[in-house]
Formats: structure tokens, C-alpha cells, sequence
């Protein structure tokens, strides 16, 4: 079991692990697909990008963003699925999505602005991405 | 592991042939319980049901055979299980095939060739060996916050019993 542990929208999280045959790594035939799911909805899938530390036979990693198809919360569910000579491998994933990540990236910084005709707030997210809207807590 | 048990949750399980290593599917679907440190939990235990799985609406046989399932969601090179096709009219598909996606609808498998009409009911396929254990509302009732349990999962290969076993501690 591959237990990804708790993350929020927005990270980016390492996958990784070793395609092995009675425990000793090897190539399988062609690239892992991992799948994830949350209940009975596919939320990631993908095939896998092989890695050769020091020459490490059967390395594997992906790069997961947690993005707005991810539940806000909850646990998550999936597999990863090889093979050899045509016949499956297979290891079973868990995690969980812990609230209030934001797959928008995280405020770096934010300010109240204060026109003749409006007010408002500007924020800037730490993908790159610049918002303008009303604070809610301020009477217009 | 940590479960959190406010909502319901699947703990995934893969049945696995000891002899090879290799994800097989088990010859009926895999019963899990759920033991505390004082026994058994009342409640906590049932049936696994496939992971993932889709009933197939058409076949055209040949030395390439192409399979409709709608939004099967699956991707090339995933092995999964047909089974129930060569009941209801064709010859050779059923079994473990690798297959290659050709649409959100569609994929298809070779390396054995098929023959045969299919009814067009009674068959389905699923990823080979996957199952998931449902922890609904009754179950996670049974469980206490900050606990430790364990889960017992067995199945049958061959003939023979085997046991998965999957430790986990609810959180408060």
C-alpha cells in the first residue's frame, strides 16, 4: 500500500515507487499507469516517468498538482498498475485531501484599494496570477 | 495509517497470487473485518467490490477486437479482465487483455484472435485483481477516534485462502 498521506489543493506531490517481481526491481514492459480516484470518480491518471538514480532498475516518479479536480476534501483512492511479460502488477494508493488548499496558488499579498467611485481588494497568488474583487466584510 | 472516518471511504486492496507476485483476480469477491483491540469490531465487516469495472455494449471479433463500453475511463496498456462475452456469443474474449484505447467509448486488444456475435448483454471487464473495501456509515459508527485497528482481508486464489492485512488509526 502507497499511503500519500495529507495534502491539500494546490501541492504538488511526489509519487513514486519501484515495479518489482518477487521484490526485486525491474523494467516492466512499458510505463506504469497510476489512477486515482475519488469515490467512483477518476481524478488523476496518468503514466509514469522512469528515473535511474545510480542505476536503480524500476524507479518511478511522478509529480501530482492537486488541482480543482480533486475534492476540496476527503480521502482519495487509486492504483498503480504494471507489467511483465504482459501479466499485471499492481499496488494499491491511498491519501487524503485535507480543506482549505487552493489549486490557485497561495495569497502572497494583498491590499485594499480605496477609488473615488469603488473599493476593492487586489491579491496576488504565488502561481503568478493577479485578483481583483470586494471584501465582503466592507459596506460599499 | 491515518483515516479519516467523517465520510466514507474505500481502502483499496490488490489480490495477488503469492507464487508469482502477479495481481490476479480472486475467485470470488474478497471478504474484509475490521479487529480491534478487544476483537472483532461489531459491524466491521463486508464485502469488497471491484475497483473500477464497466458492462460492455458491443464486440467486433477479429485478430484485432474492439470493444465498446461507454466512458470506460480507462488508458493504454491497462490490464484488465473481460469476462461474460464468450457466454453470450463470441470465442476468445474473455480473459486478461492488454488493451489500447481508441475513444472515450472504445478500446481495443489483440494477440488472440476472436470469432463470434455478441448478444450484446451479459459481459463486463474490469482491472485486473483490484478491489476496494467500503468503510460506509455503519462501519465507521463502530470505530472510535485516536484507535487502531486492523483489517483483514482474505480471498480466494486457486483454491487456497490468503490474507491482505491493512493497519490504520482513526483520527480524532
Amino acid at each position: 500500500m502507497i499511503n500519500l498521506g495529507g495534502m491539500m489543493r494546490g501541492e504538488e506531490i511526489q509519487v513514486a515507487f519501484c515495479a518489482t517481481d518477487d521484490l526485486i526491481p525491474f523494467w516492466p514492459d512499458e510505463a506504469p499507469i497510476i489512477k486515482l480516484f475519488s469515490g467512483n470518480n477518476v481524478i488523476y491518471h496518468r503514466k509514469m516517468a522512469a528515473e535511474q538514480p545510480m542505476g536503480t532498475e524500476g524507479i518511478f516518479r511522478n509529480w501530482v498538482f492537486i488541482n480543482n479536480g480533486f475534492p476540496e476534501e476527503g480521502p482519495i483512492h487509486g492504483y498503480i498498475q504494471w507489467k511483465k511479460n504482459g501479466n499485471p502488477y499492481a499496488r494499491p494508493i491511498i491519501g487524503r485531501i485535507i480543506p482549505s488548499g487552493s489549486a490557485e496558488g497561495t495569497v502572497i499579498a494583498m491590499t485594499f484599494v480605496k477609488r473615488p467611485h469603488g473599493r476593492y481588494i487586489v491579491w496576488q497568488t504565488d502561481a503568478g496570477d493577479i485578483y481583483r474583487g470586494s471584501n465582503p466584510r466592507v459596506p460599499l | 495509517m491515518i483515516i479519516d472516518a467523517s465520510t466514507d471511504l474505500y481502502i483499496p486492496i490488490v489480490t495477488i497470487d503469492p507464487a508469482t507476485g502477479q495481481a490476479v483476480n480472486a475467485q470470488q469477491l474478497p471478504r474484509f473485518r475490521i479487529y480491534g483491540s478487544q476483537g472483532p469490531v461489531s459491524d466491521g465487516n463486508g464485502i469488497a467490490s471491484l475497483m473500477e469495472s464497466g458492462n460492455i455494449s458491443a464486440i467486433t471479433t477479429g485478430t484485432t477486437t474492439t470493444i465498446t463500453s461507454n466512458s470506460h475511463q480507462l488508458s493504454t496498456g491497462t490490464v484488465i479482465t473481460i469476462s461474460g462475452a464468450d457466454a453470450n456469443g463470441t470465442t476468445n474474449v474473455d480473459g486478461n487483455r492488454n488493451i489500447t484505447v481508441i475513444n472515450a467509448n472504445q478500446f481495443t486488444f489483440t494477440g488472440v484472435t476472436t470469432s463470434g456475435t455478441y448478444s450484446g448483454t451479459g459481459a463486463s471487464w474490469h482491472t485486473t485483481g483490484l478491489y476496494r473495501c467500503l468503510l460506509d456509515a455503519t462501519i465507521r459508527a463502530a470505530l472510535q477516534p485516536g484507535k487502531t485497528y486492523f483489517m483483514m482481508i482474505q480471498y480466494r486464489f486457486g483454491g487456497n485462502d490468503y490474507v491482505n492485512e491493512v493497519r490504520f488509526t482513526v483520527a480524532n
